[in-house]
């Protein structure tokens, strides 16, 4: 080690008691290594008194707003429900049943030897029929108490594309995004993101599939860019997660 | 709760518990932007937009992984981010003076004299000496917490520790 390591070394209090006797011997000894120590030692130790700084009051505020607001989101989708025109109304009911016929079917076709019973009927039932609220907590439930299995997967998929809730089909995403990594979920993914045309759907589709860092993502991101009849924000959050994906980590 | 626990709720979608994290977490992100820029009014934006990420990243983060490397890697990303998309404020950088800032801490335990030293001292040395310095003599990262941020091995980090050390004393003298 040569003299200048172990004065570092001697700082960072790296060096065993043995090490530590022996160079404190050889300062004694050595007045230039004793000022060398002493020069390294001042400096590190008026790097170490910086004291740190408080931010303003602004931007603990700035985020609290921010949170309140991303907290807000699926109560403020549930309130626009409140809102709708009878014949949206009906519209509504009409996508409910046809959500829980495409579960149900699904189902009915899935064979009777594979875990199925990580579904049970009730599940079906809430994400088929019930309120916006339990059909998301439904969807997360299922995703954060059950290992990636091919019936759930598959239910999520169907929830994703044909919930008539936009909150519900978001949460669908969320919860696949937890299998991103898996390569079945991003492909998955990658073809709802062509199929899907709900612009706010697609733009976490992209966001979850970004957080995989992988290649496909990547390139299915810049094929869409060659079309002309993209939604504005769903381009700029693909130029954005572009390159992310080519700086990232 | 620990930071894992609480990025378990913010992943069940309990954001309320992002407050907690912003609180523990958000000077100590702030002071690595402001050491590393120098910019007090720049690194409050940066730590809005770590702390942003964390909400929209949430399911990336791994339970197992030490919560404060994974935030620091991401802050360190995000400065990235903003010297790519604004190559022009990193070559101006040491133009710009040190902005004293009226939420200075007061308990700042340098004389002015020495304090302006130090930072014209961190200035000079080179970025990764920098970052290297703030992450393991401020924030107190182990170097296998470092070693996570950087993007390199916990040897690797103890040797830059070094470097940064001798090269930090260099600028100090001379500054």
């Amino acid at each position: 080690m040569e003299r200048e390591e172990k004065i570092i070394a001697y700082l960072l209090n790296e060096l065993n008691t043995e090490e530590r006797a022996d160079f404190e011997s050889a300062m004694h000894a050595d007045p230039e290594l004793k000022q060398a120590f002493l020069s390294y030692q001042t400096s590190l130790s008026s790097l170490d008194k910086l004291a740190a700084e408080t931010p303003s009051i602004e931007l603990k505020r700035k985020f609290e707003s921010f949170l309140k607001n991303e907290i807000a989101k699926p109560q403020a989708h549930q309130n626009n429900l409140r809102i709708l025109s009878p014949l949206k109304w009906m519209g509504v009911a009409a996508s409910i049943l046809l959500a829980g016929f495409f579960l149900n079917q699904f189902i009915q076709d899935a064979p009777t030897n594979s875990d199925f019973n990580t579904i049970n009927p009730e599940w079906i039932q809430t994400v088929s029929t019930g309120k916006t609220s339990e059909r998301i907590q439904a969807i997360h439930e299922i995703t954060d108490k059950n290992d990636l299995d091919p019936t759930i997967l598959k239910a999520i998929e169907e929830v994703m594309y044909n919930d008539q809730s936009s909150n519900v089909r978001l949460a669908a995403v969320e919860s696949l995004g937890q299998y991103v990594h898996q390569s079945e979920v991003q492909l998955m993914l990658i073809e709802a993101l062509q199929k899907i045309e709900t612009p706010i759907i697609k733009i976490e589709i992209i966001n979850t599939l970004t957080q995989n860092k992988d290649d496909k993502a990547k390139d299915t991101f810049e094929a869409m860019l060659a079309k002309n009849d993209l939604n504005d924000a769903v381009r700029n959050e693909l130029h954005t997660n572009i390159r992310k994906l080519e700086n990232i980590y | 709760m620990t930071d894992s626990e609480l990025m378990a709720k913010v992943k069940q979608g309990e954001l309320r518990f992002m407050s907690d994290i912003f609180n523990r977490h958000h000077v100590s992100i702030y002071n690595y932007f402001k050491k590393m820029t120098g910019r007090p009014s720049l690194s409050e934006d940066l730590t809005q937009t770590v702390f942003e990420k964390v909400i929209r990243s949430k399911h990336a983060y791994n339970e197992q992984s030490a919560f404060k490397a994974w935030l620091f890697k991401m802050a360190k990303n995000s400065l990235m981010d903003h010297y790519r998309s604004n190559k022009k404020m990193q070559i101006t950088y040491d133009k710009i003076p040190e902005q004293v800032s009226f939420y200075d801490d007061d308990s700042e335990k340098l004389d002015p004299d020495l304090k302006a030293k130090v930072h014209n001292a961190l200035k000079r040395i080179k970025h990764e000496h920098k970052e290297i310095l703030i992450l393991t003599r401020f924030e107190n990262l182990q170097y296998a917490e470092a070693a996570a941020v950087v993007g390199i091995s916990e040897n690797a980090v103890k040797a830059r520790v070094f470097r940064a050390i001798k090269s930090f004393k260099e600028a100090y003298y001379n500054s």
